[in-house]
Parts: structure tokens; sequence; C-alpha cells
């Protein structure tokens, strides 16, 4: 045979793994910036919220496919390798973006969290009737963490406008102190509840 | 192939090396092995005490003589042993009264002179009716590993591989998990995904064979003193046989019990080999001063749990081998206890072992107090930037985590790069159920509400046999979220619970071995798995009597 360069290829190939991971997780958008938990052995994974509901889970195997012909190889840069493993990422990044939210959906709707909009446009009253339903964590100094906005594109721009108002009408803004001070009592009280009794 | 595998290990082999080969094969050849040990005070020139298959009691004196003969200079040293070999009785449990035969064992060749000059101590033994010494010479040793081994060799070009990678080690490595566990996984048919079955008869050739192929492969680490990985292969060994018989359906203890038994003895002996080789040096530095920094601490940490699994095993079988050998191991654990880092969960296996080698032993609250600071430990939540982490998880060694600590610096692959931190932990709850059985309700009050905060990981295999691998395809990685407010009653029913579902009863009826495998593989310290050998190291109990099932909802 002729020479392969194992050692070389071997480098180069586990810079390209690191890229497609990178760029995997850069189509992912939202999902790419959410913790991840690697899972070492077995094939299922059961969660068992506080509740006592478990949530029982096997894994999915997620792939996408490059094709690579011997003609190509010649002419081939690196930019060309590149852009064929960007386009196998965006592949994997999108369908395990949409896994994890049509997940995320069945979760919510199972715990009837799902508030549909039913054809409503985006206001400053609908993002506070939105944030009533969901649980805040605070930290010590009383500053709530940081929330994700999760939207399609085409409606990023009502939303930025309904933030606005929220931040500019008095009346709203009001509304808005006192949900977070609702949602902070609340995060006191359950941080009190952590007790063990008897 | 592996024949010259075979001559080319024998042939660098000191007789401690072969020593557990050698047993495995009388015990293949129906002998029963009472005794092997080279720390016993009853030895008289007995290294090896069997009884034969026709239930004449067997005596064995191992020499090592690797790559050399066996010279009538060296003779001369060891006539005397060679005459209490033949002509003291053998008074062992176990062994039948009446007279023994006596055989020198050499894995060299042997001059003639020596030849000669046993021939002679044989004929004044005959005139004197004691029976005469048999060799068994390197040609013999060599015939009789080749016998054994040659069925079930690996032969397939990538387990061949595995078995050339082992060879290849320099030897002073970190014991080779992965390889060991694709070796014997292999040779024992352990892959989850392939159906098969196996008789027990094949079953028993596997283990011999298995046995031979860990002692070749383990070759560099055996040269360079290297206990620890002897350690672990012996311990994997066992647990991976125990793992063959559970899926095979095969009583343990008929199929296996008498390799099992060996390969404990050789844990055993290099325990005993590490704390002699501890004792005598200066200071517990390795290789290059300057870059052991990174990790002395955690050579430490593991020290102070291997010597405190060793104290437990002699306290529960009753006796030391030897009795300086305990004040040795007791200085040695309280010298180096003070320096002891838990640079990941992966250490909290080293230091329960500890926390119960102090219970055995002061019977003081210091004991409880480490677990108590232990327990802290693992709850405690870290920040950096925005994320909120604790200790590392079990899965990841000391080098992971020290890669991960200079990836910036090394710009080395990051181990935890696919691996957001996060506040979960594998063992606060077990600790917590250690806790709760000491009586301290205000400690564990105290301690609750930062239990609740974090989540709470284990993992079942799919299958017993499973959980006595070092990594297993099939089964649930569990994640569970306390309930903020706890009634102590409930949380003492859960801290009574001493079941072990996941773990095969061969292994379950034998906690020194089960402790071991837990610091070696602390992933599968797993809640029940700490729970129980809590029981069984630990008599502090405070609370209502433990129930042998497994917590519900747990």
């Amino acid at each position: 045979m002729l020479p392969d360069y194992p050692k070389l290829k071997a480098e180069i190939a586990d810079l390209l793994n690191r890229f497609a991971n990178q760029r995997v997780a850069d189509h992912q958008g939202f999902v790419g910036r959410v913790a991840r938990h690697r899972i070492f052995e077995g094939d299922s994974t059961s969660l068992r919220r506080s509740t006592g509901e478990v949530e029982a889970k096997g894994f999915e195997e997620v792939g996408g496919l490059l094709k690579l012909s011997a003609d190509e190889i010649p002419t081939m840069t690196l930019h060309d390798v590149l852009a064929k493993l960007d386009a196998v990422a965006a592949e994997i990044g999108e369908k395990t973006a949409r896994s994890f939210m049509a997940d995320l959906d069945k979760t919510l709707e199972a715990a009837g969290q799902v508030d549909g909009a039913k054809g409503q446009g985006i206001s400053p009253q609908r993002f506070l009737q939105a944030l009533e339903r969901i649980e805040m964590d605070f930290d010590e100094t009383g500053k709530h963490r940081e929330l994700s906005l999760v939207m399609h594109p085409n409606n990023a721009a009502a939303m930025e406008a309904a933030l606005h108002q929220l931040d500019d009408d008095p009346g709203l803004r009001e509304r808005y102190r006192e949900l977070i001070e609702r949602k902070r009592e609340a995060w006191r009280a359950r941080e009190a509840s952590r007790r063990l009794v008897g | 192939m592996h024949e010259r595998l075979l001559e080319g290990w024998l042939d660098s082999a000191g007789e401690r090396t072969y020593q557990g080969p050698f047993c495995q094969v009388l015990s293949a050849m129906g002998y029963t092995v009472l005794h092997s040990t080279r720390h016993a005070p009853i030895e008289f020139g007995k290294d090896v005490i069997a009884v034969a298959p026709d239930g004449v009691p067997c005596a064995y004196q191992l020499k090592g003589n690797p790559g050399a003969r066996l010279t009538h200079a060296q003779f001369r040293d060891i006539h005397a042993q060679l005459f209490e070999l033949a002509t003291q009785a053998i008074v062992f449990p176990g062994c039948p009264p009446g007279p023994h035969r006596s055989y020198l064992v050499t894995n060299g060749n042997v001059d003639e002179e020596v030849q000669r000059a046993i021939d002679d101590m044989n004929r004044s033994f005959d005139r004197s009716g004691t029976g005469s010494i048999v060799i068994i010479s390197r040609g013999q040793l060599l015939q009789w590993f080749r016998d054994h081994a040659a069925e079930f060799w690996p032969s397939e070009i990538p387990e061949l591989n595995r078995v050339f990678q082992l060879l290849a080690a320099t030897g002073n490595e970190q014991p080779p998990f992965e390889l060991l566990h694709e070796v014997l996984g292999a040779m024992l048919h352990l892959d989850p995904k392939v159906e098969e079955s196996l008789g027990a008869a094949e079953l028993e050739r596997r283990i011999t064979s298995a046995a031979l192929v860990v002692a070749v492969c383990m070759r560099s680490f055996s040269q360079r003193d290297n206990h620890y990985a002897v350690i672990a292969a012996w311990v994997l060994y066992a647990t991976y046989v125990a793992a063959a018989c559970e899926r095979f359906a095969h009583a343990p203890d008929n199929v296996a019990g008498r390799a099992v038994a060996i390969a404990q003895e050789t844990v055993l002996r290099s325990l005993l080999d590490l704390a002699e080789e501890a004792s005598r040096r200066a200071h517990h530095v390795e290789g290059d001063p300057l870059t052991d920094t990174a990790v002395y601490r955690a050579r430490r940490s593991l020290m102070v749990g291997l010597f405190s699994a060793l104290w437990l095993w002699c306290k529960r079988s009753g006796a030391w081998p030897v009795e300086e050998a305990k004040e040795k191991v007791q200085a040695l654990i309280d010298a180096a206890r003070g320096e002891m880092e838990l640079w990941g969960e992966g250490a909290v296996p080293q230091f329960l072992a500890l926390h119960w080698y102090q219970a055995a032993a002061n019977a003081s609250i210091s004991s409880d107090l480490l677990l108590r600071d232990v327990l802290r430990a693992t709850v405690a939540i870290q920040k950096d930037g925005t994320e909120s982490f604790t200790l590392p998880s079990p899965y990841y060694s000391i080098e992971d985590v020290r890669r991960h600590q200079l990836a910036r610096a090394t710009g080395a692959p990051d181990p935890f790069e696919h691996d957001s931190r996060r506040a979960a932990s594998s063992f606060a709850e077990p600790l917590f159920h250690l806790l709760v059985r000491t009586g301290l309700k205000r400690t564990c009050k105290d301690i609750w509400p930062d239990l609740t905060r974090i989540a709470h990981e284990s993992f079942e295999p799919a299958h017993a046999w499973g959980f006595c691998l070092w990594r297993t395809a099939t089964g649930v990685s569990h994640t569970r979220i306390l309930t903020h407010e706890e009634q102590w009653s409930n949380v003492v029913e859960s801290a009574r619970c001493i079941g072990t579902p996941e773990v095969p009863t061969f292994l379950r009826e034998r906690p020194e071995l089960l402790l071991l495998f837990a610091i070696l593989c602390p992933h599968r310290a797993t809640p029940n798995v700490v729970r129980y050998l809590g029981r069984v190291f630990n008599d502090v109990w405070w609370i209502a009597p433990p129930v042998d099932e497994a917590p519900t909802g747990g």
C-alpha cells in the first residue's frame, strides 16, 4: 500500500471532531447552551422528581450523512472539508434541538404548563401571564436567576416591543415588580421548607 | 504465539508473580489449595499447601529463577528450608493428617548437581520413612500453563491487540481498567448485547485460562512492583468471574470458588507487599518530584483507602498473616490521612474505608466527624460564573480531574468537555444515611436543606452480572430529586436498608472484595453498596435494626 500518514491523520481527525462538536452546539441554538450531562454506561435514564413522578427515557440515536467520493479528494481544500462537516453538524444540531424541544413539550404538556396563545399576538400582558406560571429561583442577594426566552425568529420584534412596553408603562412595570416580589416570597417559602422534621 | 508469551512471562517472573497462576493451575487439575502466602508464620518451607485429588496433602516450596538455573550455591542456601518442607508435618485447618508429598518448584532449570543433591536427600528421607522431594522445574510448569491457557487464549486480532497493549505497558501506569475489561469480557463472554450460553465445564476452563492471561498481561506491572495495578487486575478478575457465573447461572462456589479464593490471596499478598514497601520507604514521592506535587495527595488518599481496606479485611478474617503488618499498616494510615485529598467523588470510597477503619480501630467520634465532613463536601455547591457544581462524578479519575484543571494551560483536550458541571452527587444520600445511623440527628437536620438542592445519581445495571464489570452497556442512569420537607422517620427507614439487589450474592458475601472493587471502580459504590458495606464494617447503629432490602423509591 501507499503511505497513509496515520498519526498525522489521527491528529487532524481529532481537530475535525472538535470542530464538528462545536458546530453542532452552534446549530442547536438555544439548546446548545443548555447544560449537558455525560452518561458513561447503560442504555436509558430515569428522573424521579421530588413529587415522586418518574420520567424514564431511552437513548435516541441522532446522526447525519457525509458523502465523500474519491473524485472530490484531489481538489478539496480544508475549507471544503469544514463546509461538508458543517452541513452534517447543521443536520445533527437541528435534529437534536427538535428532539429536545419535543421532549420539553411532552413534559410541559403532562405538567399542565402549556398556555396556548389562541391566536393572540405577543403582548406585555401575555408575557406576565407566562411568568406567573413558572417557578423562579433567586440568588442570595435576592436577584432572580437569568431567564431564557425561546421563540420563532418571526416573533422576536414583537417580543422586543412587548418588553420595552413593560419597561416604559408605569402600570405594567408595577405589575412586573409585584410579580417578582411574589415569586421571591414563594422562593423564600420553598427554601424555608427544606427541612427534616420529627 | 501464546506459547512464546507464556514462556516470556515465566522467564521474567519472580516466585511471587507465578505463585497465583501456579495455584490456579493446581486448582484446575483438581487440587484443593488450602494455603498460598509468603507472609504466614506457618510457612516452614511451605509456600503452598494443597490436597491432591487422591486426598494426599502436598507442600510446595517455590523459587524464582527467571531465565536462569537453580544452582548448587542457591541449593545450599535453601537446604534447611527443603529439609523442613519434607520433614515437618503439615498442620493446617482442613488438611488431612498423615504423610505429605513435597515439591520444590522453580521457574528456572535445575543444575545437575542440585538434582543429585536432592536425590541424596531423598535417599536419606527414604531411610527415615519420610517422603521424597519432587522437583517441578521450568519445562513442567510451562507445559501446565500451556495446557490450561491454550484453549481460550485470545486469538482474534482485536483481542490480541489488547494483550499486546498490556504487554507493552511500562508498568508504572494506573491500572489498565479498560483493556482488562475488554480482555476479560471477551474471554468470559460478558457482552450484554450478545445472547450466549456457556456450560459449567467450559466456563471453569475459561476461568483458569483467564487467570493465566491476566498474569501474563500484567507482566510489566509485576516487574515494576506496581502492587496497586496488580491488586486492581486480580480484583477485576474475581468480579468478572463472578459476573460470568451469574450470567450463565452456574453455582459460583462450585465453578469459581477456588479460582476467586486464589485471586483474593494474590490481592491480599499484594496489599501486604505494598504496605511492606511503603513502610520501608522514607517518603512516598514517585518519579519526578516536581510534577508529583499534582498527584501526591491523591496517592496518599489511595494508600489510606487501600490500607484501611486491608486492615478491615484482616480484622474480619480474625487474624493478620503477620502480626507486625498490623502495626505497620496502622502507622501508615495515621501518617497519611492528614494529607488526603477529596479530588472528586472518585475518592469518596477511599475516605469511606478510612471512616470504617477509624470506627473499628478507635471507636471514637472522630470517624463520625470524618463522615460528616465528607458528606458536607459532596453537597457543597460551588460556583464558577453562572455554573453551579459539586465534586466531579465518580466516573472521572484523578488523571481526568487534573487534565481538566490544566486544560486551559496545556491546550490538551478537556475530559470534561462534553459534560457540563452540575449540582449532583452519587454519594451524598448514602453518606447521609450512614450519618443517620450514628444518631447525629442535629447534624443531619443541618445538612438536609443542602441535600435537597442537588440531584442524586445512581446507576442500575440491567442484570446483576453487569454490576461486576467496569462498564456495562445496558442499565439505567437514575437521577433523583428529594422532597424539600421530609420526616426523620422516613430517612431512618431508608438508612436501615442494607439490601443490594444489583450485586450478585457471590460478591456480596465477600465484602472485602466488594470494598476494594468500590475503591477501584467508585461508580460501583452505589447507594445500596455503601449502606451495605457500612453495616458490615461499622458496628455503630443507633436506629432500628437493619432490613435486608433496598429503600422504596430510591
